[in-house]
This record gives structure tokens, sequence and C-alpha cells, in this order.
């Protein structure tokens, strides 16, 4: 037998076992995602070291590279981390990622939405959609839209109230009448993403169908 | 306080790293680019360390304490170490290493994802019975539309200019919305980040 | 606006507040002021303030007086609820001349009837008139000192070992006295601490004052039971155990005594009053002074007193017995060494160092060196005694200490000589400034009035949102009813799959709109200069891999029609092996494209977000090798690429919103211009979208709609086309279930949830 057909047999089981899972959960679904637990991280275990520390620390070592000993000594310290005793030598290496990971985020953030969205905000009347030869009105009614939405959706995540006597704090009024719109908006995206989400869950299965019927055929036809 | 070496290096990594982003000067990114590259190296390390700690530190403990579920922990120890082995041996690239994904790691994600699809499908029978409110009707329709914008059904308008013009600016609804959330995340990076920077939060301390 | 001022904390409380929001004190006896800062000033302002100069002026006097006449043991306080007192005794903010707020001091307010234990103390403590005399302290009345008065008797009588009141109540002390001649055991303390100890830590449990800022824990139960003005009478702490040790006087070890009171055996029958032999005034030379009689005088006090631990008592006692009484005979450092809480910081190493000087070694055990070292509040007081301002470089021994009249500030200690330093524990101004109080730590979490705003406004929304929909309240009543409907749901969608894609493949409505995003792409791929390599990144998950696989096959067909070079990188550990299936199923369709020579493979970039700025900052050093671990900027299809915006594009393939975020903050800035492409799940798009109409991507194909129709535009019909149709069947299912099962909702009474 191929090698190839050995492999989309087990594709085949494993795949019939996941869906095993809509009669509720049961010893074959257990049995696939164990398999798909230690396989995933095998793989991923390899990959490591040949694509991440062998080029990223080992080649640079044996280049004689002395920057390199940083994230050697750095790699070490974190692999104490599986020490409980040890642990804590892990934190300087937990540092160096998460204050390197903190200053990332801030920059992108900064550089990359806020300026970036806030501009586009600004533009939204702009001119770059003239170019679709869409009616100007048009074109104003959706920039502000556009506007409105995030505006009011920025709104929203203010959460900062004013206290009033005998009950909970409350937003100001303009605040709680923005985050009222914005709640619309928040609420119409998160629609989107759902229907994104159940779009995505439905080709997969169609992809698992198709699957699933491409390859019982090719057994029964041999 | 805790690990003071620690939060002094964050704080000096960050600020390295920081502003890299504003300065791009020349000495200043001879330090910023190997500080990135440790980066990469760490995570990878982080990776190898999880993976050591999911199998020997939960599955092979659960094994040698023959716990009820001990048969689901022997499968992931043997099929971990059958990859790994294989994948040291003849190396990630190899065909039948990259099999593992392909044949085993492929359908099985796949089709857990496509049982969530069902599952959700199910939960939406249900959701207005329990978020009887605008918002929840607002949500309900919206998916609804989205899902019928989706399914580009809706090719018929193409013969309909006032319906075809209605059909691209729904297309554009969710972006106004989905624009202050990105800001409100932005805003929301910036202060945790900074918040690191500064050693007010510390994720770093075990 | 009024606010109320924590006694004990000294932060403004709301007028109305009974308790302080922060320590949890009671301030219903606070007075409400009107300013924050007056009422500051008012708290940290006690009445007796002032007077307290006079008191330690008359301590000082006193025990220089009468440093070695010996006063009974028996009136010294023994607090058995050593948390009741102590706050308002301590004056909140040690003012220049109160070199007392931490050190054992206590001022008391005025109108405050002393206790009768105390009156009974000052008659007995008060030395006869002639002995006083030559020393008396200031002659200015006080008002409130009179406790004060009868504390310094009782320091100098506790100094003293009872010798005062050996003299003044003959009667009286010979009791105990003969008890300790008579070498017999001491009794165990009711305690379980010397009374030294004890009045010890009710001064340490004194410390959080209230001119301090770091909140308090809750009170016990014995702290709010306790008013301020009820916590000076300390006398329920003081009566009970005084006259029983005043009964009990316990028989001593006979090596206790002989350490420590030999000279008193011999002195004090015969003449009570008489100074005992050991600190008869001898001459001393500079720098020598002999700490040890205090040593061994101070561990017999509280073990005559109240022994706490007899075996460790004996051990120091053996210790101590075996050494030679010698003077020291170098200069005493103060403040070598740091012990305990920071309360008695300044203070604990001169015990120490006097018992590093009769060469005892001191225990491991804290608690065996709290229960051999004099206690603080009266290592102080003596220290006084060693003080001489008038000589300070020559160090007088005890008995020679002329009486300090007054701590105040301008008598500055000695800057030479054994005890150099030491008095600078001592001066008033700076006394303050030489402790810190210790951390109190408390478990409650301390909230301000914004957070707790902030929480109640979240709460708020939260209970509005859709995200508050109860998960636990909402599961089915039945299982077995909801697992059969959960299992018609999946059979039916299944079925309908399964029809589809067995009965009428290929049908379909295809998509005549194109999304504009979509319509971008494939502009930009046409523009695409074909000399140059396009970097792909795969960005996903196996899960979504099958419908990135159908939404992408028509764009990397467009890119080998055009014969443009691809690099290929994988932020995700499969995404390479993933994202190498479509490639070849792509190439399998356009057979003149050399998959091998026209792509280079860099494999797995792990790091996240880290990762792609240091790729977007130096791409040559984040992706130095392939994939297979050969150099990759040698090869020819990459020998021109210096820096990432020398790629043709970047095209990016996620399935998650944040990852594709990611590369626009933090790639896109360096791209300079080329342009960036997504290829998304349907789930991401709508958070990607923004992006494009910023123009900070220049095309998205989003899902298996957006590949079906980048087919179109291609006209090169695909997978995506090809099972579009079973996509549309599912979608529409989908849609008419969820459409059912939301106007049965509103027909039907609602189960669970909110209702507007």
């Amino acid at each position: 037998m191929n090698i190839d057909v050995i492999w989309t047999l087990i594709s085949l089981v494993l795949t019939l076992f996941i869906f095993s899972y809509l009669f509720g959960d049961n010893p074959v679904f257990r049995i696939a995602t164990g398999i798909f637990v230690g396989a995933a991280a095998g793989y991923f275990a390899v990959v490591i070291i040949y694509q991440v520390i062998l080029p990223h620390l080992v080649v640079p070592l044996i280049q004689g590279s002395i920057l390199a000993l940083f994230p050697l000594i750095l790699s070490g310290l974190l692999l104490t981390k599986l020490s409980p005793r040890l642990g804590r030598l892990g934190n300087v290496s937990m540092a160096v990622l998460v204050g390197s990971g903190a200053a990332i985020a801030i920059g992108g953030a900064a550089l990359g939405t806020i300026f970036g969205q806030v501009r586009a905000a600004i533009d939204a009347f702009g001119s770059q959609a003239n170019t679709s030869g869409t009616s100007p009105l048009l074109l104003g009614v959706e920039g502000l839209f556009l506007l409105a939405g995030t505006v009011t959706a920025l709104a929203y995540f203010n959460f900062g109230g004013k206290e009033q006597a005998g009950q909970a704090p409350a937003r100001v009024a303009i605040s709680a009448w923005l985050s009222g719109i914005g709640k619309f908006f928040i609420a119409l995206t998160f629609g989107a993403i759902f229907a994104g989400v159940l779009t995505a869950g439905l080709t997969a299965l169609v992809e698992r169908a198709d699957f699933v019927i491409r390859t019982i055929s090719t057994l029964i036809t041999g | 306080m805790k690990s003071p070496v620690a939060a002094f290096v964050a704080f000096v990594i960050g600020a390295i790293v920081l502003v890299g982003y504003f300065i791009p000067a020349a000495p200043l990114q001879a330090i910023r680019t190997p500080i990135l590259d440790w980066a990469i190296v760490l995570a990878g390390f982080a990776g190898l360390v999880a993976i050591l700690n999911l199998i020997f530190g939960v599955h092979i403990k659960r094994i040698r304490e023959k716990t009820p579920r001990q048969g689901f922990s022997w499968l992931v120890v043997i099929s971990f170490f059958v990859v790994f082995i294989a994948g040291v041996i003849l190396g990630p690239t190899n065909p039948n290493v990259q099999n593992v994904v392909t044949y085993i790691q492929f359908p099985i994600e796949a089709s857990l994802m496509a049982v969530l699809a069902i599952t959700l499908a199910y939960a939406s029978l249900k959701f207005l019975q329990r978020q009887r409110n605008w918002m929840g009707i607002v949500f309900f329709v919206a998916t609804l539309f989205f899902l019928v914008v989706n399914s580009g059904i809706l090719s018929f308008s193409s013969n309909i200019p006032v319906l075809r013009t209605l059909v691209s600016a729904a297309h554009q609804l969710p972006v106004g919305g989905a624009r202050g959330i990105l800001l409100g995340i932005a805003l929301g990076s910036l202060a945790t980040g900074i918040r690191i920077l500064i050693g007010a939060d510390r994720p770093y301390n075990n | 606006m009024s606010e109320k001022i924590c006694p004990v904390c000294n932060r403004a409380n709301l007028p109305n507040a009974k308790r302080c929001w922060y320590c949890q004190s009671l301030l219903e006896d606070e007075p409400v002021i009107g300013e924050p800062g007056e009422g500051a000033e008012a708290v940290e302002q006690p009445e007796p303030e002032k007077e307290v100069p006079d008191w330690l002026a008359r301590i000082r006097a006193r025990k220089a007086i009468e440093s070695m006449e010996p006063q009974p043991k028996e009136e010294v306080p023994a607090p058995e609820k050593k948390t009741e007192e102590p706050k308002p005794v301590i004056p909140e903010k040690p003012a220049s001349s109160v070199p007392s707020g931490k050190t054992g001091s206590i001022s008391r307010r005025p109108g405050i009837q002393l206790p009768s234990w105390i009156t009974e103390l000052e008659k007995e403590a008060k030395p006869a008139p002639e002995d006083v005399e030559p020393f008396k302290p200031p002659a200015k009345k006080t008002e409130s000192s009179d406790w004060m008065k009868k504390l310094s008797a009782w320091q100098a009588e506790e100094e003293h070992g009872g010798q005062e009141a050996a003299k003044a109540e003959p009667d009286n002390t010979p009791e105990w006295l003969t008890e300790f001649l008579s070498k017999e055991n001491a009794p165990q303390p009711e305690s379980g601490l010397t009374p030294a100890e004890e009045f010890n830590q009710q001064l340490q449990s004194a410390e959080p004052q209230p001119g301090d800022t770091e909140p308090l824990g809750p009170l016990t139960e014995d702290e709010e039971a306790i008013r301020p003005d009820e916590t000076y009478d300390f006398s329920q702490d003081v009566e009970s155990p005084t006259p029983k040790e005043e009964e009990e006087i316990p028989p001593v070890d006979e090596r206790e005594l002989e350490a420590g009171f030999t000279p008193l055996s011999v002195e004090l029958p015969s003449e009570p009053a008489a100074k005992p032999p050991s600190i008869e005034p001898q001459p001393v030379e500079e720098g020598d002074i002999d700490l040890e009689w205090l040593e061994e005088y101070d561990k017999a006090v509280p073990k005559e007193a109240a022994p706490e631990e007899p075996v460790e008592e004996e051990a120091a006692a053996e210790s101590e017995a075996a050494q030679p009484q010698e003077p020291i005979t170098k200069p005493l450092t103060p403040f070598l060494g740091v012990k305990k809480n920071d309360w008695n910081i300044p203070f604990v190493p001169l015990a120490a160092k006097a018992e590093e000087a009769s060469g005892e070694e001191e225990t491991a055990n804290e608690g065996e060196e709290d229960a051999l070292k004099l206690p603080v509040w009266m290592e102080q007081l003596r220290r006084i005694e060693m003080t001489n301002p008038a000589t300070p470089s020559t160090p007088p021994a005890p008995e020679m200490v002329p009486p300090a009249a007054s701590p105040e500030p301008e008598e500055q200690p000695p800057v030479e000589g054994p005890l150099a330093g030491i008095q600078g524990a001592l001066r008033s101004a700076e006394l303050p400034d030489l402790y810190s109080k210790p951390p109190i730590y408390t478990n409650r979490i301390q909230v301000t009035d914004r957070q707790a705003l902030r929480a109640d406004l979240l709460s708020n929304l939260l209970q509005e949102s859709p995200a508050a929909v109860h998960t636990e309240e909402a599961a089915p009543k039945t299982p077995a009813k909801s697992r059969l409907r959960k299992i018609l749901v999946g059979l039916l969608v299944l079925a309908v799959v399964l029809l589809v894609l067995v009965g009428a493949p290929g049908t379909s409505l295809l998509p005549v709109l194109y999304p504009p995003e979509t319509a971008s792409v494939y502009q930009l791929v046409n523009a695409l200069p074909a000399d140059k390599p396009v970097l792909i990144a795969a960005d996903f998950d196996a899960g979504l891999s099958g419908e990135i696989g159908y939404t992408s096959q028509a764009f990397f067909e467009h890119l080998m029609l055009r014969n443009i070079p691809m690099a290929t990188l994988s932020t995700n550990p499969a995404g390479s092996a993933l994202m190498g299936n479509m490639l070849s199923a792509a190439q399998a369709r356009v057979s003149t494209y050399d998959l091998a020579a026209r792509t280079v493979q860099f494999g797995y970039l792990a790091g996240g977000s880290v990762a792609l700025q240091s790729m977007a900052s130096d791409v040559h050093m984040a992706l130095p090798y392939t994939a297979e671990l050969f150099p990759a900027w040698t090869n020819p299809l990459l020998v021109n690429i210096q820096k990432i915006s020398d790629f043709g594009a970047l095209v990016v393939m996620t399935d998650d919103a944040d990852t594709g975020r990611y590369w626009v903050e933090q790639v896109q800035p360096a791209l300079e211009g080329i342009p960036l492409i997504v290829v998304t799940s349907a789930q991401s798009a709508p958070m990607l979208l923004p992006y494009y109409e910023s123009g900070q991507i220049n095309g998205v194909i989003a899902g298996m709609a957006g590949g079906t129709a980048y087919e179109q535009i291609l006209q090169i019909p695909g997978e995506s086309t090809f099972y579009f149709g079973a996509y549309q069947s599912l979608v529409l299912v989908v849609f008419v279930l969820i459409l059912i099962g939301g106007v049965v909702a509103l027909v039907m009474p609602q189960e669970n949830g909110h209702k507007d």
C-alpha cells in the first residue's frame, strides 16, 4: 500500500474521530486529540530547534559571535523556569521578552494604529473613495457614518463615571449618549465578526466533507 | 519588590527598543537589532520550555502517578517522541515529517473548526432567547445580514444600481465600529506597555 | 468640603464616614474639620507634645540621679493586650523636641485620670528628696506629664533593680529581694513574654502613627473597641500582673543571680539605698566603658520580673557568668548592625555591641535574642545615662554621668569616643529621621474612590452587554434534549453539504460584485515588478488553512502566471508546511512556474510582533538562513534584497485579526511604499478592513467569498469556485436556522438574559 494512502487513511480516521464529537465527548475523540497534541508538540519542537535555535544561536556561536553569548545565557536562565526552585532565575530572560514586547506594543500601537486610524477617521470624507465614482453625497454619508462609528465606539471604552448620591456611578450625559450609539456600532461589528467566524467554520466543514467524500470515493473505486 | 534586576532589565530593553522607533540613529539601531534578535531566540526557547513542561511536567507525570486519564497521556507522549525523533533525524523540511502537519495536524484542526461551526450554528438558535435587548437584536440582525453578504447571493443586485450601491455601502458598515475597537485596543496596548516598562506591572516575575 | 481625618492613618475621609476608608479605624470620635490641611495639622499636634521634653528631661535627670539605685521590679508593666493602647499614645508626628516618639516614651492627654497603679508607682518610685534634689530636672511644671513622671520613676526603678523602692518602702521590697537573695527559681510569666518585652511590643505595635501615610490593616476587635482616649488607660494591662508579680516574686536561678545581681545580694539587705559595689563610681579612662554590667543587669531584670524562657535565659546567664567582667577597652561603635524591625534599629546594635564586648554570642534564634536582650526602650533610657553632653570626648562611667537635663538638640552628643553617634539617636531634632515606620501590610485591596467608581461603572456596563449572558444558567435544563437538538442540527448541516458536494458539485450563484479590496489585489499583482520577489508570510493555523487555501489559490496562481519569485516565511510552526502544500496545489495548475527555482523558504520566525519588528529593522538578521539552513541572502533570488522594502510586495496570509494588526503596525511602516496585501479568513476581515480604508493595507482577499471573487476577476475558476455552491448552501442553511431560532425566541417567553 502506498504510503500516501496510509497517510490519507490516518487523516480520514482522525477526521471522523473528531466529527464524533457531535454526539458528545467520547474516547475516539480523545484519542484523536491526544495524537494531535503530541504530534503538534513534537513538530513544534523540531521546528524550533532547526529554524530558531540553530540559525539564531548555534550557528553564530560556532562562527564566534560574542553577541550570541547573551541569548545563550538568557536562554539558559529561561530553562530554569522548568524548575520550581530555580524558576526565579528565569525572570531576567522573561524581562527581556516582556520588555521588548511592551516596547513593540507601544510603538506599534502609537505609530501603526493610533496615528493611522485617527488620520483615516479624519480623512473619512477624503478623496480616496472618489476614484470609485461614487456620488459625493453618498461619500459624505459614508464618511459621516464611519466617523460616527469610530468616535462613538471609542467613547464606549471610556469607563469614567460620575458618582451620584445613593446610586451607582454612571457616565456623564454626553458620554452615555455617545457610548449608547457606540454600542450599536460595536454590535454591528461583532455581528460581522460572528458571521465571519461562522462562514470560516463552514468553509472548513466544506473542505473536510469534500475530503471525506473524495477519500471514501477513492477507496471504493480503488 | 520582587526581582528588581528583572524590572531594570525590562525597562532598559524596552527603552532601547522603543526609542529605536523614533530615532533611527545607526548606533542605536546597532544595539536595538541584536536585542530584537535575542528576543527571537528567547521566544523559541520559551516555546521549548512550554513543550518540555507539557510533556514532562504534565503527561509523563500523569503516567508516573497512574492517574485515571493516563491513557490520553500515553498517546500524547508516544506521538510526541515519534514525531520529535523523526523530525530531529530527518529535519522539519523533510516531506515525511511535514506529513505530520498535512495528515494529522491539519485534518484534526480543520475538523475541530468544522465542529465548532456546527456548534455555533446550534448556539445561535437560542441567542435571542437569552439576550433580547436592543443590542442583542442589532447583533442578531447584523449576523444574519453579513451571512448573506458573505454568501455572495446578493450578486443579483449588480443589475440594480441602487441595490448595488446599498450593498457596497453595507460592506462598509462594520468599519466604523471596528476602527473604534482598534483604537481602543491600541490605547489599551499603549497603557499596558507603559505600565510594564515603568514596572507597575511585572508579568515576568513568577 | 469638610472631611474627617483618620486618627490612625491621617487620611481624609468623607464627612459621613464612620470608619476610615483606608485603615478601617473608627472615625466617629474624630472631629470633622474644615480643611484637610487643618485637620492634618490638628491631628499632628497632640496636646501634650510641648510637654514631652519635660518628662523626658525628667526621665533623664532622674535616671542620672538614680541610675545606681535599685527599684522594685514589680512595677514593670506587663500589659496583656498589646494592641489596645498604642496608636494614640505615641505622638502622631514627633516634634522637634520629641525624641521619644518611637522609643517608648508615652505622652498623655490632659484630663485623663491617672490610674491608681501609677499613683502608687509614683509614690514608690519617688526617691527621697535629699537624693533627688541635687539632680533635679528643670522645675517647669507641666500639666500632663504626671504619668510621664511616673514612667521615668518607673524606668529608674527598673534600672536600679528595686533599690530605691527598697529604700522608700523597705517593708515591701525585702520580700522579693529576700527571694532573690535566697536564689529561688523564678515563676513562669502569664503572658509568655517578659513585661519589658510586652511593653516593647506595645510600643512597636503603636508604630502606625497618624502622620503616616501607609494604610493600616483592619483593626482587630480590640482595636475597634478602643477609642483614642481610652487607650491611655493601660492600667488594665498593668494592674493585673503587677500585684501578682509583687506577691509571687519568683525564685531566681542561682547562676542568674551570680551573673547579674551578685553585688545586690551583698549590699542591699543591709542598706537598701546604698549603691551596689558593681556600680560604684570608678575612674574610667577615655574610651573605656563597662557595658557589661548593663547587659547582665538587663538580662536579669526581665528574668526576675517575668522570665519567659527559663532554659534559654539560663544558658544566657551561664554564658554571662562565664565572661570576665572587664571594662570594655575599645571604643564602642554605635549602629554596627541592624536587627529586628526598623523601629529599634538604632538602638539594638548597642546591646549587640555590649554583648559582643562581654563575649556573649548571639543566638541564631531571634526569639532567643529577644529573651536575652534589653528592651529597646530601656536601652534608650540607659543610653541617656551614658551620655555626657558636657564632655563628649570623654565618655564617663555611668555612675559619673551628670543629669541630662534635657534632650534638646543643642545637647549634642559626642562625636568622638566610644559613644560617638549613640547620642545621635537621642537627639530629639533628628530622632524622627532615624526611624522609619515598619511596613504594614494588609490583605485588603486598597481601592481608591476613583477605582471604585470605575469598577462599579464597568460592572454596570457588563450587565448590559451581551457578554453578560449567564452561560452557566443558560445551560440546557434537559441535556439529553439539547444534545438531540444539537445532533439534529449537525446532521442537517452535514446532509446539506454532502448532498451539494455529491449531488450538484460546482453549482453556485457566483459573485458578480467584487469587493474593492479584492479588486485592488488584482491590480497590485498585475503591477508587481517581475524581477523582485514577493515576501509571503504564512501566519495561520492548520484549522483555517482550508479556508486560506481556497482564498489564496487564485492569488498564487496569479503570481505564478506572472512568474514572480516568492520568498516564504512562517510565523506559525506549521505554516511553512501548510503553505508549501498550497503553493504545490497552485503550481499544479500553473505548470510553467518552476516552484523550486522561483521560491525560497525562510522557515519559521519565532517571536511574534517582536520578530516582525526585527524583520522590519533588519531582514538579514531576522532571517539569516533558509529552512534548509542555507545562507538565505546568497540565493540568486534574494541577492538584491537589502531591506524589506526591496521586496516587490509583502503578502500576509493570516486567520487572526490580531496578527494581521501586528504586521500592519510593525512592518508596514518599513515597507516604504511597496504594497501590503493580506489574504485572510472571513472571521478576521472586519477588523482588518479599517487598515485597508486607511491605506495601510493595499489589498485584501477575505474568505471563500473573496477567493471566489478573485477567481472570477482572474477568470480562472478554481477550487473556491467549485466549492462555493456547497459553501453558499451551508451559509444559507445556517442563516435560516438562526432566523428561525430568532423568530421563535421573539415569540416565546424569554428564558434568561436581559430585556430592555
